[in-house]
Formats: C-alpha cells, sequence, structure tokens
C-alpha cells in the first residue's frame, strides 16, 4: 500500500446555507495520479482551495505529509506546486517578469529556474508580450508554469488543460504523465471531462453536489464498467468450465451461482449460446452490457451530458 | 521583508507611480513660484508655502491613488491564489505596500524641492547652502505626510471602492486637517483637534523653526509650539495604532 501524501477527513465547507463541499474524505497516495472528476459546481476548485489553505474549512482537516496544512502551512506549502481556476497574474508584467516575482518570492535558489519552467509549457523567454495581451491558452499555460517552476513533490491543479488547444492538451497530459512516471511525482487534479481523466489518473474520486461518491483505481472503475456479455444460465461453475475448454479464454468472471460475465466481446453470442444449450446447460439471460465509463459518470451523478 | 518590498517595486512596472507623483509634485510649487515673484518672497518663504500646500494638501490624495492600486491589486487580478500558496504572508504583504508607498511619499516630497529650487531660481532667489537642512525636512516632511494619512488609508483599504471615492475621502479628510491647521490660531492651543489630528501636530512643531519671526510675532505663536520629541512621540504612537488596523482592513472580508 502507497503512503498518502494528501488526505482530507470529513472536509465541509458551507456558503451560506449551501454546502459546497460535503464531508469529503479523498486519499491521494504517494507518485499516483489522482483525478477529482465532477461536473460543473461540484466543489472541486472550493476543494483545492481548502486543501492549499486558501479557504477555511467549515468542518474537516486537511492533512498533507501527515500534517495538517492549517497549523503546519509553512512547513507543507513550499513543497507543493498549484494553479487554481482561472490564471492569476499581472497584467502589466510580461509572463517572464511574472514568473521572476514568484520565483524570487518563493526564494527559488536557481537562476534557470523560470526560463525551464517555461521552456517546459512552451512559452518564450523573455519575451516582450504583457500577461494582458496573452491568450487564454498561453495564461493556462504560465499558470502551469508557475506551479512547477520551483519543482515540487506534489502538483494540485485545477481544471489544468482548460483553454488549451488540442496540441497543448496533448502536451500537457503527456507532461504531467512524466512527472509522475519519471520523477515520482503526487499529482491531483480536476476536471469535469471524464476522458481526461481516464487517460490520466490512476485514481479517480468522484464529486457531485460536495458529496464523495466513489473513490477508487482507475483499473478497478474499468472492470465495473467495460463491456461484457452478461449470461444468467442454470450453473455458472459448468459454464466457466465449457468456456475455458471450447472457446479458450478465461476473460470472464462468475459474479454468483447464476450469473457470469464474460468480457472478451470477440466471441459470437450465437456460438456460445450453442455451445451451452448443447452442454445441458439452460440459459435464462444474453446481452450485451455496453456501460461506458461516461454513462457510468453520467448515471452517479444523476445528470444528463457532461460539458 | 526587503525581498517583498523589491517585488512590490517590480509588480508596479510600468504604471509610471513615480513619475506621476513627481508630476504632481510639481502642482503647487509653479503657482507659488507666480505667487512669490508677485509678493517678492525669498526661497526659504516659498518653499515653506510649496512645501506646506503640496506635501499636507496634495500629497495623501496622491497617496490614497498610490494605496488603492497597491492594496486592491492582488484582489483585481486573482493572483492571491498564486501568492498564499508559497506561502506569503498578508502581513508581511501589507507591510511591504505600506514601504511602497512611504518610498514614493518621500519621492514626491523631494521632487518638490528641485520643483521649488526650480521656482527659486526664475525668481532670482536661492539659497544654495540651505539645500542641504531642506532636503533632509523634505525627506522627514514626506515621511510625516505620510504617517499623517496612515488613518484614512485604513478606511480606502477597508471599504474597498473605486479609486474616485478613495480620492475624495483623502481629500475630505486632508482638507479638514489642513484647514485646521492652517487656522490654528483661531482656536485655543489647548483645544483637542490641535493634539488629535496629525497635521496641526506638525505644523505646531514645524512653526518653531521653519519660519524667521519677529519677537511679537514668536510669542503669540509660543503656546501652540510643540518639541520635537513632542511630535515624534505623537506619530510614534500613531503609527503604532493605525498599522494593526491596516493589516485588519487588507485581509479579504468574506473567503
Ligand atoms: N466564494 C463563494 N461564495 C459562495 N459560493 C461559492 C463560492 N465559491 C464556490 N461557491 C459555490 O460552491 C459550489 C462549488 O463550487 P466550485 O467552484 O468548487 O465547483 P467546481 O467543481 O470547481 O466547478 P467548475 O467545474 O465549474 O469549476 C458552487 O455551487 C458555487 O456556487
Ligand atoms: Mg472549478
Amino acid at each position: 500500500m502507497n503512503e498518502i501524501i494528501i488526505e482530507t477527513n470529513h472536509l465541509t465547507k458551507v456558503y451560506g446555507t449551501q454546502k459546497s463541499v460535503a464531508d469529503l474524505s479523498i486519499h491521494v497516495r504517494k507518485g499516483r495520479i489522482y483525478g477529482l472528476l465532477g461536473r460543473n459546481g461540484a466543489g472541486k476548485t472550493t476543494t483545492m482551495r481548502m486543501i492549499l489553505n486558501l479557504t477555511t474549512p467549515t468542518a474537516g482537516e486537511v492533512k498533507i505529509f501527515g500534517e495538517d496544512v492549517r497549523k503546519n502551512g509553512k512547513r507543507i506549502l513550499p513543497r507543493i506546486g498549484s494553479l487554481i481556476e482561472s490564471p492569476g497574474f499581472y497584467p502589466n508584467l510580461t509572463g517572464t517578469e511574472n514568473l521572476r516575482i514568484f520565483a524570487r518570492l518563493r526564494g527559488v535558489p536557481n537562476r534557470q529556474a523560470v526560463e525551464n519552467a517555461l521552456g517546459v509549457v512552451g512559452l518564450p523567454y523573455q519575451d516582450k508580450k504583457l500577461f494582458a495581451e496573452y491568450s487564454m491558452g498561453m495564461k493556462q499555460r504560465l499558470a502551469i508554469a508557475n506551479a512547477i517552476m520551483h519543482d515540487p513533490e506534489v502538483l494540485i491543479l485545477d481544471e489544468p488543460v482548460n483553454g488549451l488547444d488540442p496540441i497543448g492538451i496533448a502536451e500537457v497530459r503527456d507532461f504531467i504523465k512524466r512527472l509522475s512516471t519519471e520523477q515520482g511525482k503526487t499529482v491531483l487534479l480536476s476536471s469535469h471531462i471524464l476522458s481526461e481523466i481516464s487517460m490520466l489518473a490512476d485514481d479517480i474520486g468522484i464529486i457531485d453536489q460536495g458529496v464523495l461518491l466513489e473513490e477508487e483505481s482507475l483499473a478497478e472503475l474499468d472492470r465495473k464498467n467495460s463491456r461484457y456479455i452478461h449470461l444468467a444460465v442454470s450453473d455458472t461453475a459448468q459454464t466457466a468450465r465449457l468456456i475455458e475448454q471450447s472457446l479458450g479464454t478465461t476473460n470472464f468472471h462468475i459474479e454468483d451461482d447464476h450469473t457470469l460475465r464474460l468480457y472478451d466481446l470477440d466471441i459470437a453470442t450465437n456460438a456460445l449460446v450453442r455451445l451451452l444449450v448443447e452442454n445441458g446447460i439452460e440459459v435464462f439471460e444474453v446481452h450485451t452490457q455496453n456501460n461506458t465509463l461516461e454513462d457510468y459518470f453520467k448515471r452517479i451523478t444523476g445528470g444528463e451530458g457532461i460539458a | 521583508m526587503l525581498n517583498l518590498i523589491l517585488c512590490e517595486f517590480a509588480k508596479i512596472k510600468r504604471q509610471k507611480f513615480i513619475l506621476f507623483s513627481i508630476l504632481a509634485a510639481c502642482l503647487f510649487p509653479i503657482p507659488m513660484t507666480v505667487l512669490a515673484g508677485k509678493d517678492r518672497m525669498d526661497f526659504t518663504g516659498l518653499f515653506n508655502l510649496a512645501l506646506f500646500f503640496g506635501d499636507f494638501l496634495l500629497l495623501p490624495c496622491v497617496l490614497s491613488i498610490v494605496t488603492c492600486i497597491l492594496f486592491f491589486m492582488e484582489r483585481e487580478n486573482g493572483s492571491l491564489k498564486n501568492l498564499l500558496p508559497i506561502p506569503v504572508s498578508r502581513t508581511e504583504m501589507a507591510f511591504a505596500k505600506l514601504a511602497v508607498i512611504l518610498v514614493i511619499s518621500i519621492i514626491y516630497s523631494v521632487a518638490g524641492l528641485g520643483a521649488t529650487m526650480i521656482g527659486g531660481v526664475i525668481i532670482g532667489s536661492i539659497y544654495w547652502h540651505q539645500i542641504p537642512a531642506k532636503l533632509g525636512l523634505s525627506v522627514v516632511m514626506g515621511l510625516l505626510a505620510f504617517l499623517s494619512t496612515l488613518p484614512v488609508l485604513i478606511a480606502i483599504i477597508r471599504l474597498n471602492k473605486s479609486a474616485i471615492f478613495s480620492i475624495l475621502l483623502a481629500a475630505v479628510y486632508t482638507l479638514v486637517n489642513f484647514s485646521i491647521a492652517y487656522m490654528m490660531g483661531n482656536l485655543p492651543p489647548d483645544h483637542i483637534l490641535l493634539s488629535a489630528l496629525p497635521e496641526p501636530i506638525v505644523m505646531r512643531w514645524w512653526a518653531g523653526f521653519g519660519v524667521e519671526r519677529t519677537p511679537e510675532n514668536f510669542e503669540m505663536i509660543r503656546p501652540y509650539l510643540i518639541s520635537g520629541a513632542v511630535c515624534l512621540r505623537y506619530f510614534l504612537l500613531l503609527t503604532a495604532i493605525c498599522i494593526p488596523f491596516i493589516i485588519w482592513a487588507s485581509r479579504p472580508q468574506e473567503d
């Protein structure tokens, strides 16, 4: 079991009468990418703001590296890089000047840090263009550069690919993936786009109306939701044996005495049914489940259409 | 801390703050030069007049604009969420911003001296040997004008309103202060306002050495005068009271 780097315990935030985050307990493990998935207004940003000690939780606590952020923020925060919502920089300065200010405040000793960070996100170093004149995507890139500039152990990225073009999205995705696989960084990111999360994350937390609906590894979630042939038969043990021997696959899962899930979709349904019937097994039900993760996400958040 | 102050200066790059304050500093010396030329005033008279009006009537308004820009900058561009997780303390940041305002106040005051010297050359009266002392006085007055403005800065920062509103607020505060300082002689020396408001305090100290007086004139103002030590104590107390309020005011009101 991996060490837990970020942990929230019953985290709650109430704005007025509205519970934006309710009793949320998430666990981000070392060296893994954790994707916080939720629709607009689900409470992703609010959660991250509380993790970074930008807002005070109404109840609950946040532990990073096993320490309470509210008490030991001074020690913990320098080890984190973050990007929250829209990029916030000084409009009258260039990208480089902006990053220099943050580097100075951070006390980043490496003089090349700013140049390197800009290089990573594909922004020119010492360009004349002011932040106010940046395009949306350039602003977002600068925010990413700011988050990684000091080579933090943990990254907290709120919708990191927001506003980027497809090539930019792919670049940032690869970059985050590499940070995790090559440098062992721990990443917590949020998105309302399921495909984005499923391409990147190792673990997923699904949040809706402030409530954590599910927290699982992507592999586990995939297993639950991949496409499969649902079989209801008189005897699953015998069915399993037959499938293994005659169809040469073990890619199935026995749910109980009478139901079995066959994940190998290359098998023709008619041949399968014939095989079973010929061997004296009664078949009550055969159908293909087309549950994609997206359906699943829609189903558990109880809504349609994810923007 | 020095780092934070340097960063505050870096943040206002291209905002032409310094230029703006220098231009504003020239505003009073110009008409004062005309006035001094008409009245056959000498350089000391011109300097006193320009300093009096420039530092204690106009400067607080200039500082109110500077305060608005500096203190509302992060709220406007949303960079606080990038600063706080560094972490940067809000209190230290407020101190750094106050330091920048103080520096601009002193630059303004010294620029006013520069403009007055040009005026002095124009009216044909300038005492070069007095310049070092006047430079020192300009710096001190820049500092005192800044400290005198602190109470209204609390309100400006807390209310978080537009620049226009903030300037008006500063103007009203300064006008009250300035008028009372200006018409000090109409009030009894032990009047509460003369001991409570900062600008009358500055005048009561400055009047003792700034102007050459006839003996009977001196006797008249004598009961109003205070020593430098009293003035110093007053401003230390004022600062000690105002700084915590400014830090309180600069905290976000909701989160
Ligand atoms: N400062 C605030 N004051 C009042 N309500 C707030 C505040 N910030 C967030 N909320 C509310 O909290 C809820 C969650 O907002 P949050 O920004 O965390 O959602 P999100 O998951 O980040 O959404 P999005 O995908 O749109 O970014 C929303 O209903 C929002 O209106
Ligand atoms: Mg959000």
